[in-house]
């Protein structure tokens, strides 16, 4: 295994909400019930649509409503999808802690122009220059899996071993992992911080490996 | 080792609840710790002992560490002993054709118990309450969370 010099850190799902869970929460508010978006035809391609660049942001928009049977304009929908927007500054505090040895990577998996409407909101220039933020949409991939992992690596001119994403999808992180790409599984900013400590990423004591006894 | 918690008495409190799990199956591993912890911390209950069951039997519900490896070597071992396209006689009804999460089900466990000592779950420092779904479509999964105590 080798050493990581490159970070690529997903936006969905580290800065903000998973994607899935933004839909459902805006698709829940205008349908006033419980909608799983996991469940709608054709809902994996739209998202890799959009994820990609192949829909732009208002298409999946109609596309998502239509087959949620929402009433919401297109546009309305957009805004209440990023209206439930939620920051994560604790994630965005812990990725700072990462010494400027490393080459920090952003991947933006929203359209560029909702990001655009989000991104002061997250907070994310804090930690990444406009430089080291990828759009996938504007990377023109065939697919997302496996090409994206393929892409970070071409972008970092690393080879893969040498690169580590962070990941809040359990499935991509394993379809990751299988094409040869380093992946931790962002769970928490708590784990975030212990994996960068582990890893010898940032100069601190190890944490604890005995479950608390003083209970 | 000494005890950790020693009282005699009754249990006077049981509280259980439903929760449902956005999934897109296929071996999807989720990790409900916080939504576990979430649960007893709002019962009150401080000693005890939660149960998590997992409501399919095309999936389970293990104590583990979230850790991208761990689950593609999991995955990876499930797909060498029952590879997902074994011709399985589940299949024959034509109704699914899942019979690999069927049987993958069957040696996993589909509850773990997770004792609950002055109102923290005591896990280890790895220890994490992960849920697979190894089901073929996209369904809601369920599980009920029950806590008992004092």
């Amino acid at each position: 295994m080798g050493e990581a010099h490159a970070i690529f850190f997903w936006l969905s799902g580290v800065y903000t909400q998973p994607l899935s869970a933004l839909l459902a929460q805006a698709l829940s508010q205008v349908r006033g019930q419980p909608v799983n978006p996991l469940a709608l035809p054709q809902y994996a391609a739209q998202v890799e649509g959009l994820v990609i660049g192949k829909i732009d942001g208002l298409a999946f928009c109609q596309s998502l409503g239509e087959s949620a049977g929402t009433e919401d304009s297109p546009v309305a929908l957009r805004d209440r999808i990023l209206g439930g927007i939620t920051p994560n500054p604790g994630a965005i505090e812990v990725t700072r802690m990462l010494p400027e040895q490393f080459q920090r990577w952003l991947v933006v998996d929203l359209p560029v122009d909702w990001f655009e409407l989000i991104a002061e909101q997250l907070g994310v220039s804090a930690c990444f220059s406009l430089e080291h933020m990828v759009f996938l949409p504007t990377c023109h991939l065939p697919s997302l899996i496996p090409d994206v992992f393929y892409h970070l690596a071409f972008l970092a001119q690393l080879p893969m071993q040498s690169c580590l994403q962070i990941d809040a999808s359990g499935k991509r992180a394993v379809q990751a992992l299988n094409h040869g790409l380093s992946t931790e599984l962002y769970v928490d900013n708590r784990r975030l911080e212990r994996m960068f400590i582990m890893r010898r990423f940032i100069d601190r004591p190890h944490p604890v490996h005995k479950p608390d006894t003083t209970l | 080792m000494g005890d950790l918690w020693t009282r005699k008495g009754h249990l006077n409190m049981i509280i259980a609840k439903q929760i449902e799990l956005l999934s897109d199956g296929r071996f999807n591993v989720l990790n409900i710790t916080d939504q576990v912890v979430d649960f007893v911390q709002n019962s009150g209950i401080q000693n005890g002992q939660v149960l998590v069951f997992f409501q399919h039997t095309t999936g389970a519900v293990i104590i583990g560490e979230h850790e991208s490896g761990i689950v593609a070597d999991l995955e990876d071992m499930f797909e060498r002993i029952i590879p997902t396209n074994y011709l399985f006689k589940h299949h024959i009804r034509a109704v699914d054709f899942n019979g690999h999460a069927h049987l993958r089900a069957a040696l996993m466990p589909t509850s773990v118990t997770i004792p609950v000592v002055q109102g923290k779950l005591a896990l280890g420092t790895y220890q994490e309450i992960l849920v697979i779904d190894d089901q073929t479509d996209q369904e809601p999964r369920y599980l009920i969370l029950q806590v008992m105590g004092e």
